[in-house]
């Protein structure tokens, strides 16, 4: 379904991603890991066009969407979950929610919040108060609510359990375990190397923008060389 | 000095506040969206009060239908002026593109003059007759058609913005761009409105206003100014600010003529803003504290 | 049309400046600089100040020139800047020229002043401006009246005719306006006639009746409006909306016929003073309107500024006469002109007085039915 080939991302000539290449298949749920500066969040904003591929390739559902702008990219169903969340904070939770609009399709409006709700039914009893005003957790959920509105085909998360007290990560990743066996794509991003390697099949281990290792979980458990090296001690 | 001469006052100043809140309304609407302070705004106005006047007073057009004509055709201008130049600074920094609005604006008016000339041009008020007359001071029937059509305005942006959803979007477009991009929603596409509609808008306060001031092809700058206090006066950013803040700045122009040597009317509004800017930065009623990634994706 | 005509106007100016540099006439001709503002916010003033130097320059050199030289105009536009009038001038003076005629606006005078007098080169500049005789600089000569004598022919019109005991003024806060206030006020003390309240409004000012309230609270007999531009209609306006009854007497920059029409019913009955009254031909303007309305129609009635540039050169080619065609001696020539009859009034220019009109020469005009009448000329 994804395929990034080789895409280099800098930001004032300085080069963040450095020809990293990986795939993702439909169904998939893959975690790129990694220490701070490895390029993870700069992969992820290429993906949805919020940062400028110098070069390389990022293939979806057979064609290149690397020279899209943002908005066309989300349109064709990739949803991505912004590291530090973004809400629209005075705006209301149903408001936040009802802005995936664009990336609805065939929903109507009011089907996709009736989506939304079945999943996650606190945001319902929340639903007029300001996004602004929510907690962490439940401001978490809210920005999932908008990414899921509109049934991506593959939903990014930038870390979703950063800032969040050890109970409530747990609810959110209860949460992305209920849309993994319901068979939603996803990538995770996450610093959390034990969290993401739980969660996810495949990982993509990040070094200084460059793959150092791509496996499955248990794979990746083996290699006590690149877990010291890259992911810490845990 | 008794109490309809007070009165007075307070009726002028109410007057002259609502015409720099519905001149603010305009610069909020394209901050909202761009982050911008779009110093062409004044020109809108001008051009809105000019096209109004040749249309009614050189062509003798029905009113209504040079109104809607001089508002669909700034609003023209004001798609042009983000088509033709703002749009064309893709990654420039917000200070670019407000250096860009000062030089559309000097061309604006340099147009104006050539077609017009410096004379002042003016048409008659909606409603003919005499002022009212309250408690012993006197109402222009034209300020109530500005103070009236400023609030159905400014309810009518509210609405706009919180009921519908391409009033949401350009919503979102202002609390968070990246978000917004993120929503599948088109960024510049909503610059461009916001452009189209604020131009509209600032034609609208032209056609409002030109039976009291007249419009002379120099007057959008003045304007611009005291909009732009308006706006600050009251919190960039927030619906609502610019009323508050114009009206605020008219009646304390108005004010101060009664304290002090009259002169000084322009200086003191601008004393005040300032002043209300130092102790508290984010204006009367508070404007959006957080500044946001500014960059034109 | 009217675009036209000004993009016409335009072109003409700017043709006329690549004639005058390039297409260099006879040796013999006596050259006179012109530095007007024909494009920027006075070109409205300017573009017929120079239509009318252009046609007195027709006038005197069909009739043989100057002891049979020819005038040669050199017109260069000031853009209504004070930086462009001061290039202009420098340029000029070097080119040689016998006098200069221009700027329109006081403070673009103001500006030249120096150059003017560094040059030597004797300047006929149309400004009420008070200040501008007063700069120590014996070369700049007024081709208009001064706001000391308008000020005294509307406080004289107001005690005498209109029998006030008392007046108020409204006025703008630039320098035409509080300099006309400040002679105002010495001026109406001395006629025993208090000014009860002063009230002063900025330059384009857009609206005036907070101002006007505080004014007419003060009961004056008589309002004098001082000022210029699009603030003086909205004044008028705003002065009949609060129901003034108080006759108003307005300055020379309110007696142009955009701020009438722009004041529409509010201006009907309102004095100005002025130096043309729309409705007479005075005997010293008689040649003027004839060629203007042999140009223009019938009905045309000339304004000040068709008045002032004509008087502007008759005036310089009298002091070329009167210098005979010396250039040294032009300042000689100026200050010899004595009891010139010519369109706007009677010149006499002397070695202490610069003035050229007195308030001899003033009009009192009122507005009837939407048209200046003219009431009264001198005292």
């Amino acid at each position: 379904m994804l395929s990034v080939r080789q895409i280099e991302v800098r930001y004032e000539g300085i080069a963040a991603v450095r020809g990293i290449s990986f795939d993702l298949a439909a169904g998939e749920c893959l975690a790129l890991i990694g220490p701070n500066g490895a390029g993870k969040s700069s992969t992820l904003r290429a993906i949805s066009g919020l940062a400028r591929v110098s070069s390389g390739a990022i293939m979806f559902s057979g064609s290149d969407i690397s020279g899209l702008r943002a908005h066309q990219i989300a349109r064709l169903g990739i949803a991505h979950v912004p590291e530090g969340r973004h809400i629209f904070g005075p705006m209301t939770v149903e408001d936040n929610l009802l802005l995936g609009r664009q990336r609805m399709g065939d929903l109507s409006p009011s089907q996709g919040l009736e989506m939304v709700y079945d999943i996650l039914p606190k945001l319902q009893e929340r639903r007029g108060q300001q996004a602004g005003s929510l907690s962490g957790g439940e401001q978490q959920m809210v920005v999932i609510g908008r990414a899921i509105i509109g049934q991506p085909k593959l939903l990014m998360l930038d870390e979703p359990s950063m800032g969040l007290a050890p109970q409530i990560v747990d609810t959110v990743f209860e949460l992305l375990g209920k849309l993994r066996s319901a068979g939603q794509t996803i990538l995770l991003v996450e610093q959390n190397a034990e969290l993401a390697m739980d969660f996810a099949q495949r990982c993509v281990v990040l070094g200084v923008g460059e793959v150092q290792l791509t496996g499955t979980s248990a794979e990746l458990r083996s290699r006590q060389d690149i877990i010291d090296a890259y992911l810490g001690t845990f | 000095m008794d109490a309809a001469q007070l009165l007075q006052f307070a009726i002028s100043g109410l007057t002259v506040g609502a015409i720099y809140a519905l001149v603010g309304l305009g610069f909020n609407l394209i901050f909202n969206a761009t982050d911008v302070i779009n110093f062409a705004q004044g020109e809108f106005v001008m051009l809105g009060g000019i096209l109004a006047s040749i249309a009614i007073g050189q062509w003798h057009w029905p009113m209504w239908l040079a109104i809607l004509t001089t508002i669909a055709a700034v609003g023209l201008v004001g798609a042009l002026v983000d088509f033709g130049a703002v749009s064309r600074v893709r990654r420039g920094s917000v200070m670019t593109i407000v250096m860009i609005t000062l030089g559309v604006s000097v061309m604006i008016k340099t147009a104006a003059l050539l077609w017009v000339g410096p004379n002042p041009l003016y048409f008659d008020p909606f409603t003919a007759g005499p002022p009212l007359r309250i408690f012993g001071a006197v109402v222009q029937l034209q300020a109530l058609w500005v103070i009236g059509t400023g609030a159905v305005v400014m309810a009518g942006l509210g609405l706009f913005f919180s009921r519908s959803a391409l009033g949401r979007e350009m919503l979102a477009c202002a609390i968070d761009r990246e978000a917004a991009y993120l929503m599948g929603i088109d960024v510049r596409r909503m610059v461009r409105i916001s452009f189209v509609l604020s131009a509209a808008l600032g034609a609208l306060a032209g056609v409002l206003i030109t039976p009291l001031t007249n419009a002379t092809y120099d007057q959008g700058f003045t304007l611009a100014l005291k909009g732009f206090a308006a706006s600050a006066l009251g919190g960039f950013g927030r619906s609502g600010s610019a009323i508050v803040g114009g009206l605020a700045l008219g009646l304390i122009e108005a004010a101060s003529v009664v304290v002090m040597p009259s002169g000084w009317k322009d200086s003191v509004a601008l004393l005040v803003l300032i002043l209300v800017l130092v102790v508290k930065p984010s204006g009367l009623l508070g404007g959006r504290a957080e500044r946001r990634h500014t960059q034109a994706l | 049309m009217k675009t036209m005509q000004k993009l016409r106007t335009l072109i003409l100016a700017g043709g006329m400046l690549t004639l005058a540099g390039t297409a260099a006439m006879a040796e013999d001709s006596y050259k006179i600089g012109v530095s007007e503002p024909l494009s920027g916010a006075a070109s409205s003033l300017g573009v017929p100040v120079v239509d009318s130097i252009k046609a007195a320059a027709e006038v005197i050199n069909a009739n043989g020139g100057v002891d049979g030289r020819k005038i040669q105009l050199v017109i260069r536009d000031d853009q209504s800047r004070p930086d462009i009038a001061v290039q202009n001038f420098r340029r000029l003076s070097e080119e040689g020229v016998y006098a200069m005629i221009g700027p329109n606006q006081g403070s673009n005078t103001l500006a030249v002043s120096a150059i003017v007098k560094q040059a030597k080169v004797p300047t006929c500049a149309f400004n009420n401006t008070i200040a501008i005789t007063k700069q120590n600089n014996p070369y700049i000569f007024r081709c208009q009246t001064s706001d000391a004598d308008n000020v005294k022919a509307a406080l004289l019109f107001a005690h005498d005719k209109l029998k006030a005991k008392n007046i108020g003024v409204l006025y703008t806060s630039d320098a035409y306006g509080s300099d006309a206030y400040a002679a105002l006020q010495k001026e109406a003390e001395a006629m025993g006639m208090p000014v009860v309240g002063a009230e002063k409004v900025n330059y384009g000012a857009t609206d005036t009746t907070a101002e006007w309230t505080k004014l007419l609270a003060t009961k004056p007999d008589v309002v004098i409006l001082w000022g210029s531009g699009s603030t003086m209609s909205i004044a008028l306006r705003n002065a009949s909306q609060l129901g003034n009854t108080a006759p108003i007497i307005g300055a020379q920059g309110v007696a142009a016929s955009a701020i009438i029409e722009g004041a529409g019913a509010a201006a009907e009955g309102i004095y100005m003073v002025t130096l043309t009254a729309p409705d007479q031909v005075t005997e010293g303007q008689k040649d003027l309107a004839k060629i203007y309305k042999e140009k223009n129609g019938d009905d045309y009635q000339l304004t000040i500024y068709d008045t002032i540039g004509w008087d502007a050169l008759h005036l310089v080619a009298k002091a070329i006469e009167n210098a005979g065609g010396d250039r040294e001696k032009m300042l000689e020539g100026f200050e010899k002109i004595s009891n010139y009859q010519l369109a706007a009034g009677t010149y006499t220019y002397t070695s202490d007085n610069h003035e050229g009109l007195g308030v001899d020469s003033v009009w009192i005009v009122q507005v009837k039915d939407g048209r200046m009448i003219g009431v009264q000329h001198g005292l």
